[in-house]
C-alpha cells in the first residue's frame, strides 16, 4: 500500500513536470511570443532603448518580447564590453546602469541635458551624445561619474568610433551631417555633408568602411520635425550608407518607417534596423537587412505584442499615443532573458 | 503775372458731379488790382485756392511769372507761396496760441532767407493797420476788425508780389471795409503788389478797376 | 524779440493744452521711471556680480560637495558661513588637467564672540604665497607682505579704514588694506588674513581667558579658487576637478553669473511685463491725443501750409511737439526712478539678497541716455502716424474742412 501510493506521487509529479515543461515552451513569458518563420535564423538578445521609461528586449530566436524598466524616458543606451551591463542615457540627461547578471540598477547620475546617443570609446569611456546642446558628455564607468564635455555641434545624436580608435562620427540631426571627430583631441576634423533630413545613430559595418546612418525623415512642412511617425512628413524613412574613407554617401535603403538606429550581425551580413512605424503594421519593430543585396528579409515586432499583451497603453498626448523606440544593440552572445527583464 | 487756362474742377456730392470752376480762363497782370463778383457756391474761393497753389486742378494749367505752379514740386510750390502769395480770408486766420507780433511773423517761420529785418518790418505793417498797441495780445482778447488786421498785416511780411483776399472785409463794419480797401489800393499804388480780390459785395467790386463776375463756375468780365 | 521758428511754434501748441500735454508727459514718466528702475537694477546687479567673480579672480571655485548650496549663499548673499574639506585637496586639484594655478582660503566666523568685538564678519585665511585674489586688489597698493596682526578689509565695512584697530577672539590687528568695492557682501564685508595668523588667532584664543575659542579645525580649507588654462574653457576644468577628486563640489564662476541672471530675470518679470503694459498703453495714449490734435488744427495746419510752409514743416511740427513731450517726460521719469532707487537703495539690495553696486557714472550715463533715447522714440513713433496724415493733407481741404 505504501509502496502503490509512493508510485503515484512520483508518477503525479513526472506528470506536473512534464505538462508544465511542455506548457513552458509554448509560453515562456507574460509577454506573449511569436516570430516570423522566413529570414536567417539569428540567435541573440536585441535591446532597444524605449521613452516609456523601460528597455524592450527581443529575443531575436524566438521572437519573445520582455522589458527592463529603469524609470526615464529614454533615447540612448550601450552595452558594456562585456555585455553583462546596460548604459542607460535619459531625456532628461541622466546616465544609469544596469547589471544584467543581478539585475541590479545604480542611481542615475546627472550628465548633461537630453541625451540622443552613445557609444564605448576606445578608452573605456562612454560617450554620450547631447541633442539640446550639441556637446558630448564623456561618462567614466568607472567612476560612475561624468568625466569630460565638449562641443561638436547643434543637435547631435549618433556616435561611431573607427576600428583603429581615431575617429568618432557624431550626427547631427537637424544638420543631416556627420562631423568627424579627433578622438585624442575632442576637435572637429571635418564634416561629411548631405547625410539625410533627420538623422539619428549610426553603426560602421563590421569589416568595411560603411556607417549605416539612419534617417527618420521626419518632416513636418518640408522641415525636420522629431517627432517620430505621429506627425511625419510620410517620407519613407530608411538607411543612408555613408563610405568614411570618401565621405561620401553612397546608398539608401529605403526601409519605410522612421528608422532610428542600425546594428549589425558580427560577420556584418545583416543589419538590424529599429523602426518606428513599420510599413504596413502600426507598431514599432526590428527590421532585418541583407547588408549585401540591401533587401528587407524579417521583421520582429518589439512594442506592440508587448504594450497589447500587458495593456499597456501610451497617453493620446505622449509621442502620438504610439510606443517609440529609440537605439538598439543585441547581445549575440546570449541566448537567454536576463534576469533584470521582467 | 499770372495766367489761369482752361482751369477745371469738380466736386463730387454724393452722386452729383458739381463743376466749382469750369474752364476759366483770367489773365492778371502785374499790379492789377482785379475783383471776382459772386455768389456764395459760386466757385469763386475754389478758382482763388486753384490760383494760389492750394489745390490741385482737374485739367487746365495756372502760370506764375511764367512757372506753371502745378507742375513743380510740392516743396517748390510752397516756396513759391512763401515768397510771392499770401491770403487774406474771410474768416479769422489767426494763431490762437500766438500774439499779435507773433503771428504776423508767422510766414517768415518758413521762408528760406535770412532777412533779419522782419521785426521793425512787422511794428511797421502793425502801424498801417493801426494795431501797434496790441503788439503782445493773444488773437482772443482782439475784435473781429483787430483780427482782421493783424491778419491783413502777416499777409504783407514776406513782400509778396500777390495778395489773394477771399472776402477780406465779410463781417466788418463799412467803416472798417473803407480803411482796408483804402489800404489795399495804397499797397497797390505804392509797392506794385497785385490783388485778386473774391466778394459777394458788388459795392466792394465796384472799387477795384477791373472786375469779374462768376456764376456756376464760369467766370465773365464784368462791365 | 525771439525770431519765430518751428520749435518756438511747438513750444506754444505744447502749453495751449496744458492738461492733455501734461497727461502725456505723465504716461511717459511713468514708462521711464519703471524702464529706469529696472534696467538700472538689473545693471547693477549685473555689475556687481562680474566685478565680484572678477575681483575672487577664478573661474572656479572648489567646495565640498555638500556645501554647495551653503558656499553660493556666502558667495552671492554674502552670509556669512563655514565648510571645511581637507587641506590636501588643494595639491589634487592643482594636478588635474587644465589648472593653471589655485588659492586656498578658510573661512572663520566671529559672531560668536561676546561684546565689543566686531559681529557676523567673515574672517577669510589665505594664503599669500599662492594668492590671486586678494593682494592684486587693494585700493591703496601695499608693496610689502602682511606682518603679524595686519589685516585687509573690505570696502563694506565702512566703520573702518586703512589705520583703523580691531579685535577678534581678544586680539587685535590693524587694517592696512581695503579692496576695492565690489556689491558682494562675500567680499565686502570680509576680513582678510593670513592662513597662519588666522591659524595662530585660533591657537591663542583656545587658552585666553574670558575669550571664546575660535572653532577653527586643522588642516582644512574652506574654498580651492582655480584658474584654468587660457585654451580650455572653465566648464570642462570643473567636469575634470569633479571627476577625479570625490566629494568635491566645483562652481563655475560663469554659470553663477548667468544663473543670478536668470534668477533676477524671474524676479522683475512682472515689472518688466507691466513696464511693457504701460509702454504700449503710453503709445496709445500719445497716438489717439495727437490724432485728436491734428484734427483740431486742420484750419491751422491748412494756414501755415498756405503760408507757404512745406510738408516736411508741418511733419517736424508735429514731431518736435510729440518729442518735447516725451522728453521732459523721459527726463522726468528718470529723474524719478532715480530718486526711487537711492531712496530705496537699501531695501532693494535686502530683498533681492544679490550683489548690488551702483553703476559708475559712465555706466549710469548710458542708462539714463538709454531711457532718454526709448522715451523719445515712443513720442516719435506714437505721433509718427498723425503727422504723416496731418502732412499729406490738402491746404484748401485742410482750411475747409476745419472750418
Amino acid at each position: 500500500m505504501k509502496k502503490v501510493f509512493l508510485a503515484c506521487l512520483v508518477s503525479a509529479i513526472v506528470i506536473v513536470l512534464g505538462v508544465s515543461l511542455v506548457f513552458a515552451g509554448e509560453a515562456s513569458g507574460p509577454m506573449g511570443k511569436g516570430v516570423e518563420r522566413s529570414g536567417p535564423n539569428l540567435k541573440g538578445i536585441a535591446y532597444i532603448q524605449g521613452h516609456g521609461g523601460h528597455i524592450a528586449v527581443v529575443n531575436l530566436a524566438t521572437g519573445d518580447v520582455k522589458r527592463i524598466v529603469h524609470g526615464k524616458p529614454s533615447d540612448a543606451l550601450t552595452l558594456s564590453a562585456d555585455g553583462k551591463k546596460i548604459y542607460a542615457f535619459s531625456l532628461d540627461g541622466y546616465a544609469k546602469e544596469i547589471d544584467l547578471t543581478t539585475g541590479k540598477q545604480t542611481e542615475w547620475v546627472k550628465l548633461g541635458k537630453k541625451h540622443c546617443g552613445s557609444n564605448i570609446a576606445p578608452d573605456g569611456t562612454v560617450w554620450v551624445s547631447d541633442m539640446a546642446d550639441g556637446h558630448v558628455y564623456v561618462y567614466d564607468p568607472k567612476t560612475h561619474k561624468l568625466a569630460d564635455s565638449f562641443p561638436v555641434a547643434k543637435s547631435i545624436c549618433g556616435i561611431s568610433f573607427s576600428p583603429d580608435g581615431k575617429t568618432a562620427y557624431v550626427s547631427d540631426m537637424p544638420g543631416g551631417f556627420i562631423a568627424v571627430v579627433d578622438v585624442k583631441t575632442k576637435k572637429v576634423v571635418s564634416k561629411i555633408e548631405g547625410v539625410g533630413n533627420f538623422i539619428h545613430r549610426a553603426r560602421l559595418r563590421p569589416g568595411t568602411n560603411e556607417l549605416w546612418q539612419s534617417e527618420g525623415n521626419e518632416l513636418k512642412g518640408g522641415k525636420p520635425y522629431g517627432v517620430g511617425y505621429a506627425e511625419a512628413g510620410g517620407a519613407p524613412g530608411g538607411v543612408s550608407i555613408v563610405d568614411t574613407k570618401t565621405g561620401k554617401v553612397k546608398d539608401f535603403v529605403v526601409t519605410g518607417g522612421n528608422v532610428h538606429d542600425v546594428d549589425f550581425t558580427p560577420d556584418g551580413k545583416y543589419a538590424l534596423a529599429a523602426v518606428r512605424q513599420v510599413p504596413e503594421q502600426d507598431d514599432s519593430g526590428i527590421v532585418v537587412i541583407d547588408a549585401d543585396t540591401k533587401r528587407v528579409v524579417k521583421v520582429y515586432s518589439a512594442c506592440k505584442k508587448c504594450h497589447g499583451a500587458i495593456g499597456l497603453e501610451v497617453p493620446k498626448d505622449k509621442d502620438g499615443g504610439r510606443p517609440f523606440l529609440c537605439a538598439i544593440q543585441v547581445n549575440w552572445k546570449a541566448s537567454g532573458f536576463s534576469k533584470a527583464c521582467e | 503775372m499770372i495766367e489761369v487756362k482752361e482751369l477745371t474742377k469738380t466736386y463730387k456730392v454724393g452722386s452729383d458731379v458739381i463743376k466749382a470752376v469750369d474752364h476759366v480762363d483770367l489773365e492778371v497782370g502785374k499790379g492789377e488790382f482785379i475783383s471776382i463778383l459772386g455768389h456764395s457756391g459760386s466757385g469763386k474761393t475754389t478758382l482763388l485756392s486753384l490760383m494760389g497753389g492750394l489745390t490741385r486742378p482737374d485739367s487746365g494749367t495756372v502760370r506764375i511769372d511764367g512757372t506753371d505752379i502745378w507742375a513743380i514740386s510740392d516743396d517748390e510750390l510752397s516756396d513759391l507761396r512763401n515768397r510771392k502769395i499770401n491770403f487774406i480770408y474771410q474768416f479769422s486766420s489767426l494763431v490762437p496760441t500766438l500774439n499779435v507780433i507773433e503771428n504776423v511773423l508767422l510766414p517768415t517761420a518758413f521762408s528760406r532767407d535770412r532777412d533779419e529785418g522782419y521785426y521793425d518790418f512787422a511794428m511797421e505793417l502793425l502801424d498801417l493797420v493801426g494795431i501797434r498797441e496790441k503788439e503782445h495780445s493773444y488773437p482772443a482778447q482782439l475784435s473781429g476788425g483787430q483780427q482782421r488786421r493783424a491778419a491783413i498785416a502777416r499777409a504783407f511780411i514776406n513782400r509778396p508780389e500777390i495778395i489773394l483776399a477771399d472776402e477780406p472785409t465779410g463781417d466788418l463794419d463799412e467803416e472798417t471795409e473803407a480803411e482796408i480797401m483804402a489800404l489795399f489800393r495804397r499797397m497797390n499804388e505804392e509797392k506794385g503788389i497785385t490783388f485778386v480780390i473774391v466778394t459777394h459785395s458788388s459795392d466792394l467790386a465796384s472799387q477795384t478797376k477791373k472786375r469779374y463776375r462768376m456764376s456756376n463756375g464760369v467766370l465773365k468780365e464784368a462791365e | 524779440m525771439k525770431k519765430i521758428n518751428l520749435n518756438y511754434i511747438a513750444r506754444k501748441n505744447i502749453r495751449r493744452k496744458f492738461f492733455r500735454s501734461m497727461a502725456i508727459v505723465i504716461a511717459v514718466t511713468v514708462v521711464a521711471a519703471t524702464l529706469f528702475s529696472v534696467t538700472t537694477v538689473m545693471d547693477s546687479v549685473e555689475t556687481s556680480i562680474k566685478k565680484g567673480t572678477a575681483r575672487l579672480g577664478a573661474d572656479i571655485m572648489v567646495v565640498p560637495q555638500e556645501a554647495e548650496a551653503k558656499a553660493k549663499t556666502a558667495l552671492l548673499a554674502g552670509e556669512p558661513s563655514t565648510f571645511y574639506m581637507d587641506r590636501s585637496i588643494e595639491e589634487k586639484v592643482r594636478k588635474v588637467e587644465g589648472v593653471k594655478s589655485v588659492a586656498s582660503q578658510i573661512f572663520l566666523q566671529t559672531a560668536k564672540y561676546k561684546c565689543c568685538d566686531v559681529s557676523d564678519m567673515l574672517l577669510i585665511g589665505f594664503d599669500p604665497e599662492h594668492d590671486f585674489t586678494i593682494m592684486p586688489w587693494l585700493s591703496r597698493e601695499l608693496s610689502r607682505p602682511l606682518g603679524t596682526g595686519e589685516i585687509i578689509m573690505g570696502r563694506g565695512l565702512t566703520a573702518y579704514d586703512i589705520g583703523s584697530k580691531i579685535t577678534f577672539y581678544g586680539k587685535d590687528f590693524e587694517v592696512v588694506g581695503m579692496l576695492e568695492e565690489t556689491g558682494m557682501k562675500f567680499i565686502d564685508n570680509s576680513v582678510f588674513m593670513p592662513f597662519e595668523a588666522l591659524e595662530k588667532l585660533a591657537e591663542e584664543s583656545r587658552h585666553k581667558k574670558g575669550v571664546k575659542a575660535a572653532d577653527l579645525p586643522l588642516n582644512k580649507v574652506s574654498t580651492i579658487l582655480v584658474q584654468v588654462e587660457p585654451e580650455i574653457s572653465p566648464a570642462r576644468v570643473a567636469i575634470f576637478i569633479e571627476h577625479d577628486i570625490p566629494g568635491v563640489k566645483a562652481i563655475v564662476s560663469e554659470e553663477v553669473i548667468s544663473s543670478v541672471r536668470k534668477q533676477l530675470f524671474i524676479l522683475l518679470r512682472s515689472i518688466l511685463s507691466i513696464s511693457l503694459i504701460l509702454w504700449i498703453m503710453a503709445l496709445l495714449l500719445i497716438g489717439v491725443v495727437f490724432s485728436m490734435i491734428v484734427n483740431e488744427r486742420q484750419r491751422e495746419i491748412g494756414l501755415l501750409r498756405a503760408m507757404g510752409a512745406r510738408k516736411g514743416n508741418i511733419f517736424r511740427l508735429i514731431m518736435t511737439e510729440a518729442s518735447i513731450l516725451s522728453i521732459a517726460g523721459g527726463i522726468t521719469g528718470v529723474a524719478i526712478g532715480g530718486a526711487f532707487l537711492y531712496a530705496f537703495k537699501g531695501f532693494i539690495r535686502s530683498s533681492l539678497n544679490i550683489p548690488y553696486l551702483w553703476p559708475s557714472a559712465f555706466e549710469m550715463s548710458i542708462l539714463v541716455l538709454f531711457c532718454l533715447f526709448l522715451s523719445f522714440i515712443t513720442g516719435v513713433a506714437a505721433a509718427l502716424y498723425p503727422a504723416i496724415k496731418s502732412m499729406r493733407m490738402e491746404p484748401y481741404e485742410a482750411i475747409r474742412r476745419g472750418e
